[in-house]
């Protein structure tokens, strides 16, 4: 005999997601551009996390057998394209650095020799 | 113009001190040589290459070979070279095949002249060099050589094509040069096993095993 109910477990847990989320966008570690984003995604947790049997009716209108596998594969496809995005901005941002990085180089290279240059002939 | 401005590109990561020696015999018979850091943690002494007269760069942080040519190629397309020859730190390449390897891209009007060396392979590296360009199309057969010459025209694209985050060196280039519709060919020239160091691609066999796939992977997504 369970001792608190599956709907309160699952909104508690979804109540603790939202409100990290919450925090994240105040402190501003997650920054704004990204903040609706994932204000969107903690309202979506909460919602199913306060009305889990939510779930159910949809996969039945689906045709799905299982209700929980639908979370899981819903799940699964929204990782998946977010895994995708990240490495995407990931290997924008590595080529962004790289650019800087060669960029530094080039102009502390310049400067050298332009003070060498003045030094020479004052 | 006879005499094109030639840039020697030589990148280095931890070659400190077999850099040197090689460095010094460029330095007698080339005026102009840049030697590009890649981060290494046993940074190359400053002075003593200002003194010698040797360019030097130094990048921030580890790069990748690549990125260290390409730093190269910005350098010199801000200082107006015609050629840039890329040549080794590690001894494997010999500084009296550099005029050889330009007179072959001058005399053919190449914009990518490889210098190659057909008896360094291993046959296991003779093989992979068949299925590599079996499987890509490209015509040059040592494509892993890092002894080129490019063109204004070939580093130019390549120094503005910030794009060209390449791991390898070789015939991801070749590649990238084909779509850029670059002229390329090969030049014979003599190598040397390499006198210090460990190769910087290849310092283990799971090493070459990512070489080997990342490559097949860039060949067929790139596809003609």
């Amino acid at each position: 005999m369970a001792i608190v109910s599956y709907q309160t477990s699952s909104f508690v847990i979804a109540f603790v997601f939202f409100i990290l989320i919450l925090r994240l966008i105040r402190k501003g570690r997650l920054h704004e551009k990204y903040s609706l984003g994932w204000f969107l995604i903690g309202l979506g947790i909460l919602f199913f996390g306060a009305l889990p049997r939510i779930i159910d009716r949809v996969a039945a209108y689906l045709g799905v057998h299982y209700p929980p596998i639908l979370l899981v594969y819903v799940g699964m496809g929204l990782l998946f394209v977010q895994q995708l995005h990240l490495f995407i901005c990931m290997s924008k941002n590595e080529t962004r650095i790289k650019e800087l990085a060669q960029e530094v180089a080039i102009l502390t290279k310049l400067l050298e020799e332009k003070n060498e240059e003045e030094k020479e002939s004052p | 113009m006879d005499d094109p401005k030639t840039l020697i590109v030589v990148p280095v990561f931890n070659e400190w001190p077999h850099a040197m020696g090689i460095l010094e015999e460029l330095r007698d018979r080339f005026p102009h040589i840049l030697v590009v850091e890649d981060g290494s943690s046993r940074r190359l002494d400053r002075k003593e290459l200002k003194n010698k007269g040797i360019h030097y760069l130094c990048l921030p942080f580890n790069l990748g070979s690549w990125a260290a040519i390409q730093t190269g190629f910005k350098y010199a397309l801000i200082k107006g070279y015609d050629y840039v020859v890329t040549f080794d730190g590690d001894g494997q390449h010999l500084c009296e095949e550099i005029p050889a390897l330009l007179q072959g891209a001058c005399q053919e009007n190449l914009d990518i002249a490889v210098g190659s060396c057909a008896e360094r392979a291993s046959r296991l590296r003779k093989a992979c060099w068949v299925v590599l360009r079996r499987l890509s199309g490209v015509t040059i057969e040592d494509v892993t050589s890092g002894f080129r010459a490019y063109s204004v025209r070939a580093f130019k694209k390549f120094a503005e094509f910030s794009e060209a985050n390449i791991e390898y060196q070789d015939i991801g280039v070749l590649l990238l040069a084909r779509r850029f519709r670059l002229r390329m060919g090969e030049v014979p020239v003599r190598m040397q096993s390499r006198r210090g160091g460990e190769s910087k691609v290849f310092p283990n066999l799971s090493s070459v095993a990512r070489y080997f796939l990342i490559t097949i992977v860039s060949i067929l997504v790139k596809w003609r």
